[in-house]
């Protein structure tokens, strides 16, 4: 509360209001997102400081009424509900004010010190739309703020006004006239000893709590003479929103569909349209970043890291700082120009509204195979690099979609895997490398599907459940606001999921210089014979009696092994085992693998094991027990894709 | 009683009066029982997008579309194929074998919803009271 000076703000308002954008508007670069207790919906704290007080400014996820239905407006309820805050700024939006209107009724029936801030009036002024908030000031007894937050328009006197809580009241509690249910109300409150809008919500069943039981009996009484509350208060609430908004809003609002949106949402073009634009969007990322990658790598490679680290004149040491904290330093470095493009993507289809056009014509067959329909862009940017992608969706609003795109994408064969696969196809069927690099999107496509139902039996939070909302706007939102999102989006992977990748790298230059017997030292690293008697070699032979029965070497086994580090390193390790340069390995593979044993190894590579990056940005956005279990789900899926190539493909040869 | 449909059961262009909502977040979308809804896009047994009275585009998810149970007062004319339907030309047709219309936009303003029917075939409309079994129009496939 207000303990120390600091003032608590908690930040509503209906989906796509352009919420978050305030938030970034408001905030400096630091902004804290955090899992809310005991949930995966995620929620936002930023501290800022206006006339010399500090204000905490707490950005709940977009709810349009306030009920539990679904996990993420579950959370907002609650904390509406609850009254832990000072203050509770409620972001409307200028092109929706009914739908704001609807929302800002309920909250206004707390009795809570309110601030209403239309957002997006750039918007809706261009489209002719004026409001009069002195009117409405009046009519709902809280202070009306008309703002844009990509323009920055009103947010000056939004934060001085944050900074004077004397300044902010509660408003009319009995903004909406119930008729024949308001004694039921009046009863209600009373036995509760509570405001209006917790009577209702306790009458509505929008609140459950154990002392709450002694409205059971006046609900029951009111129900004789209603029928369903639930439906009767949204019924007059609607009437009373569009009744304000008749008041106090002119010209024309809504979203107009557009030709684009003809284009997209159509039965019959749509789904190829927007197949079409989401692989070239998810390419054009890898393809535009490609060469700023390997231009920090080479610069990287400038820094004289191991001749600075062989003046300690010991072998171990010098490998500790080179093969471990440098390796896994610029390991992170190399991810995030990744990381920064992939956010910038996908956070300017989210916030242009564009998603959900491209989503919706194809939203039946992705629900078909499991995959949540915002997630398919995430997916698809995967196929270059799992980790950017995984970090990305952060961007979704739905935790429940968030969730299970970040466990989904792993099984996405990236650039790495493709490699592997490439020259395995090469190497016993070139002729059919075509065909055989297509396999691994196939296998995906399974294994997705196969987790996907897993998942969502194994945990609550992963279920299906309906979803609506209302179309936003097409917009361009190229702001200070917005890239200062992109920017939180890729500072929060590097401090999170960064910390993690470097200490994973550090952990297994650790398992790969040690052994059973004690130290190995460095030299393991470059000798095979070395190699098997370290922890990582004993780890890489644990493959061994998984895929000797299918006909797949030691070698290839361990090498398979050291990918859980990263899937670069498989061909290096293969290199060193067999003894052989890159271009030896086609030789070698051709050798060593029948079609059969071919085929199970190009199954089982694309999606057998995360890598150690992967591994940390999934359980950043997932939740370790989550990522155990779809790790372990990863490589039992793997290998049983794999026997069954292995016997199927045999039998025909 | 009339009959009720899913609202992805019927083609864009419909004009429909919502006779369940099927989940409180529609009840907070405006989407209760009595209002009335021009289907702009809807995939069979799929997502749908919807307009309500006021002007306000909703998108509905496969599972929320399912669950908005409508009464159909108009379809669209155009756009239909022939084939055989058995039983009550007036009840919907089994899901496993209905299809979806060509996506329609109606209107720019909430007025237009009502002047947007005229054109479309109302429920009443006499090819809808076929006797049972009869050759009858149904929407084009999407």
């Amino acid at each position: 509360m207000m303990g120390r000076g600091a003032l608590r703000v908690a930040v509503a308002g209906i989906p796509n209001c352009g919420k978050s954008t305030l938030v970034s508007a408001l905030s400096g670069l630091s902004i804290r997102t955090a899992n809310y207790p005991g949930t995966t919906v995620s929620t936002q704290e930023v501290r800022i400081r206006e006339g010399g007080r500090e204000i905490i400014l707490v950005d709940l996820p977009g709810t349009y009424g306030l009920r539990s239905d679904m996990a993420d407006e579950a959370v907002a309820t609650r904390e509406i509900l609850s009254g832990n805050y000072d203050v509770l700024l409620v972001v409307g939006s200028a092109i929706s004010p009914e739908q704001t209107m609807y929302l800002v009724l309920q909250v206004v029936e707390l009795g809570r010190p309110t601030v209403l801030a239309f957002n997006m009036m750039d918007l809706a002024r261009r489209r002719g739309v004026a409001l009069d908030a002195a009117a409405l000031e009046k009519r709902l007894g809280i202070r009306v703020l008309p703002i844009s937050a990509a323009t920055g328009m009103g947010i000056r006197e939004l934060r001085e006004l944050l900074s004077d809580p004397w300044a902010i009241q509660g408003g009319n509690e009995a903004v909406v006239d119930y008729g024949p249910l308001e004694k039921y109300i009046d009863e209600a409150a009373r036995a509760l000893r509570s405001s209006r809008g917790i009577a209702i919500a306790a009458l509505t069943g929008a609140l459950r709590l154990q002392e709450f039981e002694a409205v059971g009996e006046i609900a029951q009484r009111a129900r004789s003479e209603v029928g369903s509350l639930e439906e009767f208060v949204a019924g007059r609430r609607w009437r009373a929103a569009r009744e304000f908004v008749a008041a106090t809003f002119s010209g024309a609002w809504g979203t107009p569909l557009g030709r684009l949106d003809s284009a997209l949402l159509n039965a019959r073009l749509g789904p190829a349209v927007s197949l079409v634009v989401l692989f070239a969007l998810a390419e054009s990322i890898f393809v535009a970043l490609g060469p700023a990658v390997g231009y920090i790598s080479e610069a990287l490679g400038w820094i004289p890291v191991a001749a600075a680290a062989s003046r300690l004149g010991n072998a171990l040491a010098e490998s500790l700082i080179v093969d471990g904290a440098w390796n896994g330093l610029t390991t992170l470095i190399s991810f995030i120009p990744y990381v920064f493009g992939v956010a910038l993507l996908v956070a300017l289809i989210e916030d242009s509204g564009f998603i959900i056009r491209l989503a919706l014509p194809l939203e039946r067959w992705l629900r078909s195979v499991g995959i949540p329909s915002r997630g398919l862009i995430y997916m698809l940017a995967g196929a270059g690099c799992n980790v950017p992608a995984i970090a990305a969706t952060d961007a979704i609003p739905s935790s429940r979609d968030r969730t299970l795109t970040a466990l989904l994408i792993p099984y996405v064969p990236c650039t790495p895997r493709l490699l592997i696969i490439s020259l395995i196809a090469a190497s016993v069927a070139p002729d059919l490398v075509g065909i055989a690099v297509a396999l691994p999107f196939a296998v995906a496509l399974i294994a997705v599907a196969v987790t996907s139902r897993i998942l969502r039996s194994t945990s609550r939070a992963l279920e299906e459940s309906p979803y609506a909302y209302e179309l936003p706007p097409l917009v361009l939102p190229l702001n200070r606001a917005f890239l200062k999102k992109v920017w939180h989006y890729t500072y929060e992977f590097i401090r999170r999921a960064g910390v993690l990748i470097v200490a994973f790298v550090m952990l297994m230059w650790l398992l790969s210089v040690s052994g059973p017997a004690g130290v190995v030292g460095p030299e393991a690293l470059g000798n095979p014979g070395l190699l098997r008697s370290t922890w990582l070699g004993i780890a890489g032979g644990v493959f061994s009696p998984l895929l000797g029965p299918i006909g797949i070497p030691w070698e290839v086994s361990a090498a398979l092994a050291y990918g859980y580090v990263f899937k670069e390193v498989i061909l290096g390790a293969l290199v060193v085992l067999y003894g052989s340069g890159e271009g030896g390995l086609t030789r070698v593979f051709a050798g060593a693998l029948s079609l059969p044993s071919a085929l199970a190894l190009m199954v089982f590579t694309t999606s057998y094991s995360p890598c150690v990056a992967t591994i940390a940005a999934e359980a950043r956005a997932a939740g370790w027990r989550l990522t155990a279990i779809n790790t372990a789900l990863q490589l039992l899926l793997a290998t049983a894709l794999a026997y069954s190539t292995y016997f199927i493909t045999g039998w025909f040869a | 009683m009339k009959p009720t449909m899913r609202v992805n059961d019927l083609p864009g262009g419909s004009l429909v009066e919502v006779a369940a909502a099927g989940s409180g977040r529609l009840v907070d979308l405006g989407l209760s029982a009595g209002s009335k809804l021009a289907v702009v896009f809807s995939v069979p047994r799929g997502p749908a997008l919807v307009r309500t009275e006021d002007g306000r585009y909703v998108v509905l998810d496969s599972l929320a579309a399912s669950a908005l149970k409508v009464v159909p007062l108009s379809v669209p004319r155009g756009g239909r194929r022939w084939r055989w339907r058995r039983g009550n030309p007036t009840q919907p047709a089994p899901q496993s074998k209905r299809r979806g219309g060509k996506a329609g936009v109606v209107g720019s303003s909430a007025l237009e919803i009502s002047s947007a029917q005229e054109g479309y075939r109302s429920s009443t409309h006499p090819d809808n009271h076929r006797p049972r079994g009869a050759f009858i129009e149904t929407p084009c496939a999407g």
